[in-house]
C-alpha cells in the first residue's frame, strides 16, 4: 500500500485543498459598479464583487513569503494578482482532481492486487525499488516546477508506445487534434489527470495490458460506480404526476434562433464539474466538445455510448435538450469587460465556470491569457444557499427547453426555483438553480434576454 | 499555463508538511556536520524524505528516502531483482524524461540474514546529457532506505570517495 503512497496523499491533499473554497464569511465590499454598468449597458450586467477575503489573506501571505519577485518568465498577471490566478486555475480543477484521484486510487489498488499475485515474491522488492524511482523524478523533473510539468506533458507523448493502443485515441485528443478550438490548457489538464493513470499503469506493469479489463471490472466494483455516478434522473415523461407530461419533445436545433446560433451553448455538467459543451458553429451547425473525455470515457458508460468522451464534433443527432444550462455570450462585450476587470487588480473578479469559459473558447471567443477565475466554488455555494431559501423547490432534471421555460415562468411567480446572480458578467449572469442539495447538480441557466423581456418585472436577485 | 505550473509547485511544496506526517522514522538523518559544507538542504515533495543540493555545482543532488517495506532474503533473487529494477526504472523514469537508466556496477552485501545493502552506480540520459548516479539501497527486513547521488557525467566529484561513503553510511544508518 505504501508503494505509491504519494497518490494517496495526492488525493488527500487535493481533498483538503477543496475545503477553503466553501462559504467563507467576508465583510461587505465597497466596490462601486457604475463603470461596469456602463460597459455592460444593454445586456443586463450582473456584477459580482470578489468575495474571497479570507482565502486571499492566506494565499497572499504564502505568496509574500516566497518573495515579491518570481522568476522572470512568470506571467505578469500572476505577480499582480495571484489570488485570481489561483482561483481561476485551481478552484474548478479541484473537484475533478479529487474525483479522478479517488478513481486512480481504486485503480491502483486493483492493479496492485493483480500484480501482487502475478509477480510472486519478487514484487515486494521491486515495489521498493520503484519507490526509489521517485528520487530520480525529484532530481530530474523538479528543478523548476515548470520543468516538472513540461517534462510530464512531454512524457505523455510517450504513452501510446508504452501502453499500446488503449489510450492512444485519448492521447491524441489530449493533444487537441480535433480542431474544435478548445484551449491547450484544458487539453493539458485532462492529459495531466489521465497521465496519472498512465503513470500508474506504466510503473506497475504497463506491459501487462491483458490486465486492463480485469482492472476495469475491479474499479467498478470498488467504486460502486453505478450508485455514485449514475444518478437516475426522474423521467418527466414517465411520471404521471408530472404536469409537464403533455409537452412534446422537440429538436433543440429548431428552438435556437438564427441570430444566436453562433453563440449559444448547451453545457452539460455534473457535480464534479465534468462537462460537455454542445454549441452551434457560425454556420448554425450543432457541435459538441467534451470537456472531460477521460472522465466520461471511463466512468460514464451511458455518455460514452452516446459518443461523449470521444472529444469530437458530433452530429445534431446527439443534441438534445435537458439537464443543461444555456449561456449567451456577447463576444464584443467580453473584451471590454476583461480589460475593465484587469484594471481593478483584484478588486473585481471576472468569473465563469470552466465550462462556460471553455464553451466560449470552443466557439471562438478570445479570452486570451488573462486570469479568469472559476465560479465552481460559487456553484456549490448557491446550491447550499438554496437550502435555506423558502422560495425554492426542486427542479426536475432532463427538462426540454419548453419545460425549462415553464419552470422559469413558475419562478417568476416565486413558486418554483431560485434565481441567483452569478459572477459571470458576460453570461448575462442569471442562474436558475436547483432547490436543494439533493437535487442533481443540474442548473438551468438562461440568458436574461431569452426569457425576461427588457422592461419586464424582474425578481429580486439573491446576493451571494 | 505558467500560472498553473507555478501553483502546482506551490501546492506541492505546501503538501510537503502533510507528507512529512506520513514519513517513516529516520527523517532526521543528515549529512555529517564535518562534511556538510556546500550542501544545502532543499524542499522536497513526494518521493524523497530529504534532498541536498551541492551548491558549487549545478545538477549535483543527494537524496534520501525511507519506506516501510517487508523484506525476506530467503525469497530474494539477486538476478531477478536487478533485472526487475532496471526494467522498473526504465519504465517508471520514462515519464520524467529519463532514458537508458543503466547499471554499470553493482554489489550486494549481506549484512545479516535480514539485512542487505545494495550498491549501484551507472548512468542515464536526460536532455542535458548523460548523468552519473550512485545509489545505495538498504533492506533492513522491515524498511527500505535509499541514498542516491546524481551528478552530470562530466562533473567533478564534490567529495572524495571516502567522504561520500561516509555520507552514504551516515544517511543509511549503517557502519562502514
Amino acid at each position: 500500500m505504501k508503494t505509491l503512497f504519494f497518490l494517496v496523499n495526492f488525493t488527500l491533499f487535493f481533498s483538503l485543498q477543496a475545503e477553503p473554497y466553501r462559504n467563507l464569511p467576508c465583510p461587505e465590499s465597497t466596490y462601486d459598479t457604475p463603470e461596469l454598468d456602463r460597459l455592460m449597458e444593454g445586456i443586463n450586467p450582473v456584477v459580482n464583487v470578489v468575495n474571497d477575503c479570507e482565502e486571499r489573506e492566506g494565499i497572499e501571505d504564502a505568496y509574500k513569503r516566497k518573495g515579491d519577485q518570481g522568476p522572470p518568465n512568470w506571467p505578469e498577471a500572476l505577480l499582480e494578482n495571484p489570488i485570481d490566478c489561483i482561483k481561476g486555475l485551481f478552484s474548478g480543477l479541484i473537484d475533478s482532481v479529487v474525483d479522478i484521484s479517488n478513481f486512480l486510487w481504486s485503480l491502483l489498488k486493483t492493479f496492485m492486487n493483480t500484480l501482487n499475485a502475478s509477480m510472486h515474491g519478487t514484487y515486494n522488492f521491486l515495489k521498493a525499488a520503484f519507490t526509489g524511482n521517485l528520487s530520480y523524478w525529484f532530481s530530474e523533473a523538479s528543478n523548476g516546477a515548470s520543468d516538472f510539468i513540461n517534462s510530464f506533458f512531454e512524457s505523455i507523448k510517450a504513452i501510446p508506445e508504452a501502453i499500446g493502443g488503449l489510450f492512444k485515441d485519448k492521447v491524441e485528443e489530449w493533444q487537441c487534434l480535433n480542431g474544435a478550438g478548445q484551449s491547450q490548457y484544458v487539453c493539458k489538464m485532462i492529459g495531466y489527470v489521465g497521465g496519472d493513470t498512465l503513470i500508474t499503469a506504466l510503473t506497475l506493469g504497463g506491459s501487462k495490458l491483458g490486465l486492463i479489463s480485469k482492472i476495469g471490472q475491479g474499479v467498478k466494483k470498488t467504486l460502486n460506480l453505478k450508485k455514485k455516478h449514475h444518478r437516475k434522473a426522474r423521467n418527466v415523461y414517465e411520471d404521471p404526476k408530472n404536469p409537464l407530461t403533455h409537452i412534446p419533445k422537440r429538436d433543440l436545433n429548431q428552438l435556437i434562433l438564427d441570430n444566436v446560433k453562433d453563440r449559444r451553448f448547451v453545457v452539460e455538467t455534473d457535480a464534479s464539474g465534468h462537462y460537455s459543451v454542445r454549441y452551434f458553429d457560425p454556420d448554425g451547425r450543432p457541435r459538441m466538445f467534451d470537456g472531460s473525455p477521460f472522465y466520461h470515457y471511463f466512468l460514464n458508460k451511458k455518455l460514452r455510448r452516446e459518443g461523449v468522451g470521444t472529444n469530437r464534433d458530433r452530429s445534431k443527432g446527439n443534441l438534445r435538450a435537458g439537464e443543461h444550462f444555456t449561456v449567451d455570450v456577447p463576444p464584443e462585450k467580453f473584451g471590454d469587460l476583461m480589460n475593465f476587470i484587469e484594471k481593478q487588480k483584484g478588486t473585481l473578479s471576472m468569473a465563469c465556470t470552466r465550462t462556460a469559459c471553455e464553451s466560449m473558447k470552443a466557439t471562438g471567443v478570445d479570452i486570451g491569457q488573462k486570469p479568469v477565475p472559476s465560479i465552481d466554488g460559487l456553484y456549490k455555494t448557491l446550491v447550499k444557499e438554496a437550502e435555506t431559501n423558502p422560495q425554492v423547490t426542486r427542479v426536475p432534471v432532463n427538462l426540454t427547453i419548453p419545460e425549462q421555460a415553464l419552470v422559469i415562468d413558475r419562478f417568476r411567480s416565486n413558486t418554483n426555483i431560485v434565481r441567483f446572480n452569478f459572477g459571470a458578467v458576460a453570461f448575462s449572469g442569471v442562474m436558475y438553480g436547483g432547490a436543494t442539495v439533493a437535487t442533481p447538480p443540474t442548473m438551468v441557466i438562461e440568458a436574461m434576454s431569452s426569457h425576461i423581456p427588457v422592461g419586464a418585472d424582474q425578481p429580486e436577485l439573491i446576493d451571494r | 499555463m505558467r500560472g498553473f505550473i507555478f501553483i502546482t509547485f506551490l501546492l506541492i511544496c505546501q503538501s510537503t508538511a502533510l507528507f512529512a506526517k506520513e514519513m517513516p522514522r529516520d527523517i532526521l538523518r543528515d549529512i555529517p556536520t564535518e562534511l556538510s559544507n556546500n550542501w544545502k538542504e532543499k524542499a522536497v515533495f513526494f518521493g524523497v524524505n530529504k534532498a541536498w543540493d551541492y551548491l558549487p555545482q549545478e545538477h549535483t543532488l543527494l537524496t534520501y528516502l525511507a519506506r516501510d517495506e517487508a523484506f525476506n532474503y530467503k525469497t530474494f533473487s539477486e538476478e531477478k531483482y536487478f533485472e526487475g529494477l532496471t526494467k522498473a526504472r526504465e519504465i517508471g523514469l520514462k515519464l520524467a524524461g529519463i532514458k537508458n537508466w543503466k547499471i554499470l556496477k553493482k554489489k550486494l552485501i549481506k549484512i545479516s540474514d535480514k539485512k542487505i545493502l545494495i550498491k549501484l552506480s551507472g548512468t542515464y540520459l536526460v536532455k542535458r546529457g548523460f548523468v552519473k548516479f550512485t545509489e545505495w539501497q538498504l533492506f533492513t527486513g522491515e524498511e527500505y532506505h535509499q541514498v542516491a547521488l546524481i551528478e552530470n557525467k562530466d562533473a567533478y566529484s564534490p567529495l572524495s570517495k571516502k567522504q561520500l561513503k561516509n555520507i552514504f553510511h551516515s544517511l543509511l544508518g549503517v557502519s562502514p
